[in-house]
């Protein structure tokens, strides 16, 4: 095993090209084992310091016999022998951007254009250099975790961050949420956006649980001055002994033909039946759904369709299909309380709303349906409130990441094109509003819609064709393939994308002890007003009783 | 000079009867008495210059006379030997050395002299300063290999048996010892792995 330092050469530069990535051949000392794919080192050549990131690892020898004839290692002397003569270990670096040759700042990194010199000595990349690339941690910048074995912060460049829609991917169990939970801890901290969580399992607002069933905590209890909580099923919270900041009721009339559109997959509907809604919308404007859902309109019902020409059995599956939303209590035949706008009011301040579902977190129609009316509510605002400001010469309105899960079911390529969400994946980063995805199947999202996203946060994957989703329309995706293919399931990212710059794989931060709430809680940037600092004060005076 | 050292190594195992720019032939002073194969030896010359044993020859000073048996009266080798004085006097062991290294300086550098030693150059055995020293470099794997000579498999085992017994970095020796032979037979399995074997017998 050898020391990781940067003082001795871990290898040397043997071949390669800036298309085809270098050949490193290892010391001796430095055996394949010690080394990951994802690793930074950086080749120091005699003009240029190129930092370079490990994209394979092989085993070459140095007579081509041997790889038809095998020797006789018992004797452990020969096998030292054979090992440190002819095999001996090879890696494939990419060469990714050009470190100054003596200390500077990050402005004098730029991406690397060239390749150094035959034999020039290969070290692991120092903590300093890791600083230098990624930044330190400010106003803008949040630190995710390290690179695998190291202790330097990668910082992602929060500010940049928000400007697009960004995804975090992986299959179940990698540690999505707990990512996902530290991303928004940064944006909050950070001040850069306001989130809309829409927290299908309830694990994002007050509490949530790890894989083996520890008790976390969510973001409410942690920043209880910045995070409101919005709720579907009051009850559910009270059992759990939390409450909530405000309980969504939404009326029948706020159901637009658009989200049952969008529910089509999970309510099993024809498209003929879709496109009776548009119709009965015209017949009988917002009292639609009521009406159709109303045994009294029946007779009115059997007429209309003679009129229009329905289809009586078609007609007749959407009226039943469409039963099961009966049974959703937050949806009233009254009008709803107006949470849209209690949304708005929070979000304008700088303030991060959780929406958790209560006793409808597995009920994949309940969750589609209040996030595309909230959230087509919420885009229809922005668009107005970025436009009046536009000509009124003022400020954009206050950033907003919408968090969505089970992302696929939204961006599918059959609806992306028609779908809320995929209007803003696509293009409303010009009002300040964009998606953060979460998705265990990016291989089930409109290829269209991944190219547009722009930072994309990979945990461990085993499916070819996701991976293929995530890389898609990545520059060098050849190489970072065998990165992803190989991140670990536990506590393992690669971030790619317009925040970072350059691909990593990190070890993500801890999250879950007192140690790692006490770290979360520093420089935080929100700026309550007066009066909220009051309460901010008496509530961190409350944590430290509670740590 | 080279009388003063002289004194010092009051012992030489032997004199230089000829001599090649690549290898000397030595005649022992003594019956029997030589270094064993693969032995390192050296010469008290300016630069001192070193040889490693590559064959020991037993014979009648007169190749035109064969030796005959004698011992057919004797009880054992040793009366036969004391019952014929004149033995010692008759028969000679010579051997012959590759010349594979000259001191400059401190160091002993793995090379050629430039000119080959003089005839009656006396030879004497190395000490384990001079052993450990000349064990910093492998370069006389490739003088041996490059001799031409059709033992050098054994020569070069015995050589590392023998220089290993008294230096401290024995392993490290052995290992150099490999990886020379193994850049030096590229290509040539069957050689790589029967000297590897038996290398790593001789720790």
């Amino acid at each position: 095993m050898s020391v990781k330092n940067n003082i001795q050469p871990i290898g040397h530069v043997v071949g390669g090209s800036l298309s085809k990535n270098l050949q490193i051949r290892l010391e001796t000392s430095t055996s394949v084992e010690d080394i990951t794919v994802g690793t930074y080192l950086t080749i120091s050549g005699s003009k240029a310091r190129i930092l370079g990131i490990v994209v394979d690892i092989s085993i070459g020898f140095t007579d081509s016999n041997l790889e038809s004839n095998s020797l006789n290692l018992s004797n452990p002397l020969v096998s030292k022998i054979v090992n440190e003569t002819v095999i001996f270990g090879s890696l494939t670096v990419k060469p990714m951007v050009i470190l100054p040759q003596i200390k500077g700042s990050a402005e004098d990194i730029s991406p690397a254009k060239t390749i150094t010199e035959y034999y020039a000595p290969v070290y692991f990349t120092t903590d300093e250099d890791i600083a230098l690339v990624f930044g330190a941690e400010d106003q803008k910048h949040f630190s995710l975790g390290t690179p695998l074995d190291m202790e330097t912060k990668v910082c992602l460049d929060l500010e940049k961050f928000v400007t697009r829609s960004n995804g975090i991917f992986g299959k179940s169990g990698t540690g999505k949420t707990f990512l996902t939970r530290l991303l928004l801890i940064g944006i909050l901290q950070k001040n850069v956006a306001s989130c809309l969580v829409f927290d299908m399992h309830n694990e994002y607002g007050w509490r949530g649980k790890t894989e083996k069933g520890k008790e976390v905590k969510g973001l409410k209890p942690l920043f209880p001055s910045q995070v409101v909580i919005f709720t579907l099923d009051n009850e559910s919270l009270r059992r759990r002994g939390t409450t909530a900041d405000w309980t969504i009721k939404i009326g029948y009339d706020e159901i637009e033909p658009d989200d049952i559109n969008l529910l089509a997959d999970t309510l099993k509907l024809s498209d003929i039946a879709v496109g009776y809604c548009e119709l009965l919308k015209r017949e009988w404007k917002k009292s639609w759904i009521k009406n159709l859902l109303d045994p009294e309109y029946q007779p009115i019902l059997d007429e209309l369709s003679k009129s229009l020409g329905m289809n009586a059995q078609a007609l007749s599956s959407l009226k039943n299909r469409l039963q099961q939303i009966k049974r959703f209590d937050f949806l009233t035949e009254e009008k709803g309380n107006d949470f849209v706008s209690q949304v708005l009011n929070y979000s304008d301040r700088g303030m991060h709303i959780v929406l958790e579902f209560g006793k409808y977190q597995n009920n994949l129609t309940a969750y589609m349906l209040v996030s595309n009316i909230l959230t087509r509510r919420l885009h229809s605002h922005y668009i107005r409130k970025s436009e009046e400001m536009e000509n009124a010469g003022g400020t954009k309105p206050h950033p907003l990441v919408i968090v969505l899960e089970e992302a696929h079911k939204f961006l599918a390529p059959q609806i992306s094109s028609h779908s809320i969400f995929g209007m803003i994946a696509r293009e409303d980063r010009k009002y300040n509003i964009t998606l953060l995805v979460i998705d265990q199947r990016p291989s089930a999202i409109d290829q269209e819609i991944m190219s547009q996203i722009g930072t994309k946060l990979s945990c461990a994957l085993d499916n070819d064709r996701d991976i293929d989703a995530i890389l898609s329309g990545t520059a060098d995706s050849r190489d970072l393939r065998i990165i992803l293919s190989r991140v670990s399931p536990k506590q393992q990212t690669l971030i790619t994308g317009h925040s970072v710059p350059i691909p990593v794989v990190i070890k993500t931060r801890e999250y879950g002890d007192s140690n790692s709430y006490k770290d979360l809680l520093k420089n935080n940037s929100f700026n309550p007003s007066k009066k909220e600092t009051n309460i901010t004060k008496k509530i961190e005076e409350d944590l430290e009783d509670l740590f | 000079m080279t009388s003063e050292i002289n004194k010092q190594f009051s012992k030489p195992l032997g004199e230089v009867i000829q001599s090649t720019s690549y290898e000397i032939v030595v005649e022992s002073h003594t019956l029997y008495k030589t270094p064993p194969l693969g032995g390192i030896i050296k010469i008290l010359s300016e630069p001192e210059i070193f040889g490693l044993v590559t064959s020991i020859k037993n014979s009648p000073f007169d190749n035109t006379r064969q030796v005959v048996a004698r011992g057919h009266e004797e009880l054992n080798e040793e009366t036969l030997y004391t019952s014929n004085p004149q033995l010692e006097k008759l028969l000679v062991t010579n051997f012959s050395c590759l010349l594979v290294g000259t001191k400059s300086t401190n160091k002993i550098i793995q090379n050629v002299p430039s000119t080959p030693p003089k005839i009656h150059a006396f030879v004497y055995e190395c000490t384990n300063d001079d052993l450990q020293k000349f064990t910093d470099s492998t370069n006389f794997v490739n003088l041996l290999i490059h001799s031409e000579n059709n033992n050098f498999q054994e020569i070069l085992l015995h050589c590392v048996k023998h220089v290993s017994k008294t230096i401290n970095n024995q392993e490290d020796f052995i290992m150099r010892v490999g990886k020379a032979i193994i850049s030096l037979h590229q290509g040539n399995l069957y050689t790589i792995t029967s000297l590897l074997e038996r290398l790593g017998n001789v720790s």
